[in-house]
């Protein structure tokens, strides 16, 4: 544990000697989901009636803001190219698991984001107070432990594509198709309500849904409490598999691993 | 001088051309996640239309001539300048920018275009199929007049695309650090995909901060299809030539103070 706390102690001292860049990261999560919810209030304003009205849409990518930035996950590109210039040996040799130190950095700099964060998520308190958004302790709850398993999951996916280079001399296009399955399926540019109903009722059981929207659309109200056990079903099922998935890769890519050089 | 760098771009594009060889499947799954994207932003524009029949005073056909030249200026941008651009901030936090520097070539011109990513290529070619489709659901024939405005329209695109993305660049040699810049690339991606005029519904102060994608694309495209006049035109080739001035004497400033990590 201590080890543990002091990576975490080590990622936020970085993060706060680049806190330009963290910043920028920061902004950058801020000003999507703000484009996209231009574009859906002016869909209601061109006289369009889509399936949720302005407040609920402002509510939405709100949450999908705050969201995305508490559960985000960027090891998948480090973790292939520590694998790919043999960079990991170093950390095979460190007396904590390499998953682990993943896990610290994620933790460190969204300590740092969350400083950034907090002011707009104090303006969200007061602005979806007036909205769709529930602070009773039955939405609350859900929506916390979903947020929790959110980003378990969110990091062990990625997390997942990385190892892929043990395998595979090019990554990008596991990256790639990564991104795009996460873009359309998330929730973080459309909302999924306004899916295909054969596509809504498939991404029920694909682990996206359950890294952005499920905990989203637990905050907004707009799940009835099987909805909500389902969701907490299938989000738990994926994270389990994800993590047996991690162990199984983990131990198959270390008998493949060689490295030049100390 | 000319000869040197035709000379220097040939060996460029030789070189990246032997990086493409050796990664021959990520060319050939290029073109499916390009037409992956495409297919997913005019859907999501036919999703948005479902529910009107204008996005501000825009039509579905107009939408998709946008998604067409987001593409083309994107994929041309993904080939030749992205990585350069995107990789500035570790050559800056390694101390690797020094052999950049001590080449016999434009500093400018080497960290912006070295190296290509020509599986990106498909790209360009799905994006100029939408612009003609839409085109001709506009009833507008593509004659030798209508191309040339349409590489107007992405050549001046390419250059504010470029000059956002070099300013951000630039910003390494003073943070050391400026990894953020795919998350950027995604802001500027989906603001560009739709007129600036449909996120800003004419709100002054959201006009004032979409001004540089208004700058890239819409104002492009709204004297393309005739919708502007001449205060756009003007606003248009002023403010692309401020950025163009500012960024570059940004740049030379920022060489001026850069100081190496190496030594």
């Amino acid at each position: 544990m201590k080890k543990f706390v002091t990576i975490i102690k080590m990622a936020i001292i970085e993060s706060l000697a680049y806190r330009g860049d963290v910043f920028l990261f920061v902004a950058s999560g801020i000003v999507a989901p703000l484009i996209s919810l231009a574009i859906w209030l002016t869909v209601s304003v061109s006289g369009g009636t889509p399936p949720l009205n302005p407040s609920q849409i402002i509510s939405y990518f709100l949450l999908i803001m705050v969201v995305e930035i508490i559960n985000s996950a960027w090891s998948s590109s480090f973790v292939s190219a520590d694998i790919r210039y043999g960079k990991l040996s170093k950390y095979l040799l460190k007396p904590f698991s390499y998953i682990t130190w993943f896990i610290g950095q994620n933790i460190g700099e969204k300590v740092l984001k969350m400083v950034y964060l907090t002011p707009l998520v104090l303006t969200l308190l007061v602005l979806l107070s007036k909205g769709h958004v529930s602070t009773s302790l039955e939405v609350v709850i859900p929506f916390i432990i979903s947020l929790f398993l959110a980003t378990v999951l969110t990091f062990v996916f990625d997390f997942l594509i990385g190892l892929a280079a043990f395998w595979m001399q090019d990554t990008k296009s596991i990256l790639d198709f990564q991104d795009i399955f996460y873009f359309v399926l998330s929730g973080k540019i459309i909302p999924l309500v306004v899916l295909p109903t054969i596509v809504r009722d498939i991404n029920n059981f694909l682990p996206f849904r359950y890294m952005l929207s499920f905990p989203v659309e637990i905050a907004l109200g707009t799940l009835t409490t099987v909805d909500i056990v389902f969701g907490f079903t299938i989000q738990f099922l994926w994270i389990v598999l994800m993590i047996v998935g991690y162990f199984y890769l983990w131990s198959r890519g270390l008998r493949r691993y060689s490295a030049v050089g100390a | 001088m000319i000869k040197k760098y035709f000379k220097l771009t040939l060996a460029i594009i030789k070189n990246n051309l032997m990086v493409l060889m050796e990664y021959r499947m990520r060319f050939l799954i290029s073109i499916f996640t390009a037409a992956f994207w495409v297919v997913f932003q005019l859907a999501v524009v036919e999703i948005f239309f479902q529910y009107t029949n204008n996005l501000f005073g825009w039509s579905k056909q107009e939408i998709f001539l946008f998604t067409g030249f987001f593409r083309v200026i994107k994929s041309i941008f993904d080939i030749f300048i992205r990585t350069n651009l995107f990789e500035f901030s570790e050559l800056i936090n390694e101390g690797m920018f020094d052999f950049v520097l001590i080449k016999p070539a434009n500093t400018l011109f080497l960290s912006s275009f070295r190296k290509h990513k020509y599986e990106d290529i498909p790209g360009i070619f799905i994006g100029g199929y939408i612009i003609y489709y839409a085109l001709a659901t506009m009833g507008i024939t593509v004659d030798f007049t209508i191309l040339i405005r349409i590489i107007v329209v992405i050549l001046t695109g390419l250059l504010m695309y470029y000059l956002i993305f070099l300013f951000f660049s630039t910003l390494s040699i003073f943070m050391t650090r400026v990894t953020a810049m795919s998350d950027i690339n995604n802001v500027f991606a989906n603001s560009l995909r739709n007129p600036t005029s449909v996120m800003s519904r004419n709100n002054f102060i959201a006009d004032l901060l979409l001004l540089p994608m208004a700058v890239t694309l819409t104002f492009p495209v709204m004297l393309f299809l005739e919708r502007g006049n001449f205060l756009l035109f003007l606003i248009e080739a002023i403010f692309l030539t401020l950025v163009l001035f500012g960024v570059t004497k940004f740049w030379n400033f920022a060489l001026k103070h850069y100081s190496s990590a190496s030594s």
